[in-house]
């Protein structure tokens, strides 16, 4: 599938554009952004290389592609964060959501609002078997969202990368396609 | 230049770099549909053995990043060669590997992996200063279940569904351990 806008109650999800630089650059040199990105605090020429990137990854053909749309507020059009989803190589139908959000915007339930619309599209769209999300073991905003969406913690890797100068632990969630189907099938039950 | 590993030798067995006689006992061991179970091959032909054992001679050494280091584990007791294990570098940078092992089922049962898989982990936190090694297996795979948590590896993953193998979704387990934890278990 190639982007395209997606709308839920309270956003929309489309593919980053020139525009979004002020975007870029304002969450990219928050240290509290980066603190668990595998870059550090970037400055405007990085941002420009790192939209540049964002604007390609906008389609997901085949596996080894990768799709981060833009995660933009329906009522001011403002742009609070970013999701992504990969395609992996492994030909086993697998793949991978990510997100990164503007701290202002933190505690309110895009994030998690963005995530099912990811996996809606991983799962019901693109046909994956399995998605799994990650984060460093101390990410603990992070981790909970991904039990509250109700992805299974399938690892807690022990030090397994030096990170920022230390050891760092990393843990991973993961959802099955038959899973994501009863969970989207409860919240249309739900009120 | 790479420098090729000098056999290990253990109370009751030697680990040492493949040769290109050691076709049969190879040839035996990849024939037994017991022994490839659970791994990505079926039981291989005596040609296709051939062909990765002149791979596995070469595969004697750890210089870089990607290497595997594959060795014959010998009963020192009669010279058999009873079976493999080797120790991938995964990263360098992160300083993590990940042991393996094959053993002749007429072998099982009596510690030859455990004591050949051990002085691979010893190889591997000693000789190229790893922090982590891993194990991984299937996670119908009790014997290598059982081997993994005997050795003192802690469970760290159990991947559900994340290959398609053999005609099934197949999911797997992933036992690791620390250089700090090896030292620990070492001084005992």
């Amino acid at each position: 599938m190639s982007a395209l806008a997606l709308h839920t109650d309270r956003l929309v999800l489309r593919p980053f554009a020139e525009s979004d630089l002020g975007y870029i650059e304002d969450v990219m040199r928050r240290p509290e952004v980066v603190r668990y990105l595998y870059w550090d605090t970037m400055g405007p020429d990085e941002s420009i290389a790192l939209l540049e990137r964002r604007m390609q990854a906008d389609s997901l053909m085949q596996p080894g592609d990768q799709l981060v749309l833009a995660v933009e507020l329906r009522e001011t059009s403002q742009v609070i964060g970013d999701i992504m989803l990969g395609w992996a190589i492994s030909g086993h139908q697998q793949g991978e959501v990510g997100y990164i959000f503007h701290p202002d915007f933190h505690g309110k339930g895009y994030a998690l609002e963005a995530v099912l619309v990811a996996l809606r599209l991983g799962f019901d769209t693109v046909g994956l078997h399995r998605v799994i999300g990650r984060c460093d073991a101390r990410n603990t905003a992070s981790a909970r969202l991904m039990e509250r969406i109700g992805m299974r913690r399938e690892a807690h890797l022990v030090e397994n990368e030096w990170f920022k100068g230390e050891w760092s632990s990393e843990l991973i969630y993961a959802l099955l396609d038959h899973e994501w189907a009863s969970l989207s099938a409860d919240a249309t039950r739900d009120p | 230049m790479p420098t090729i590993s000098d056999p290990i030798d253990t109370d009751r067995l030697l680990l040492r770099p493949f040769s290109e006689t050691d076709l049969d006992a190879l040839a035996n061991l990849f024939a037994r549909p017991d022994v490839t179970r659970y791994l990505y091959e079926d039981p291989l032909t005596r040609d296709e053995v051939a062909k990765s054992l002149s791979e596995r001679v070469r595969q004697n050494h750890l210089t870089n990043q990607g290497d595997t280091l594959w060795l014959a584990v010998e009963l020192k007791a009669t010279g058999d060669m009873i079976g493999t294990v080797y120790l991938i570098w995964l990263s360098q940078e992160h300083a993590q590997g990940e042991v393996g092992y094959r053993l002749l089922p007429d072998h099982w049962g009596q510690g030859y992996a455990s004591e050949a898989v051990r002085a691979m982990l010893a190889h591997g936190f000693r000789e190229i200063d790893l922090h982590r090694i891993i194990g991984t297996c299937d996670d119908r795979n009790e014997p290598s279940r059982r081997l993994l948590e005997r050795l003192g590896m802690r469970q760290e993953a159990h991947f559900r569904e994340l290959e398609w193998v053999k005609g099934e979704w197949c999911s797997q387990l992933v036992f690791a351990m620390l250089r700090s934890e090896w030292l620990a278990q070492a001084d005992t």
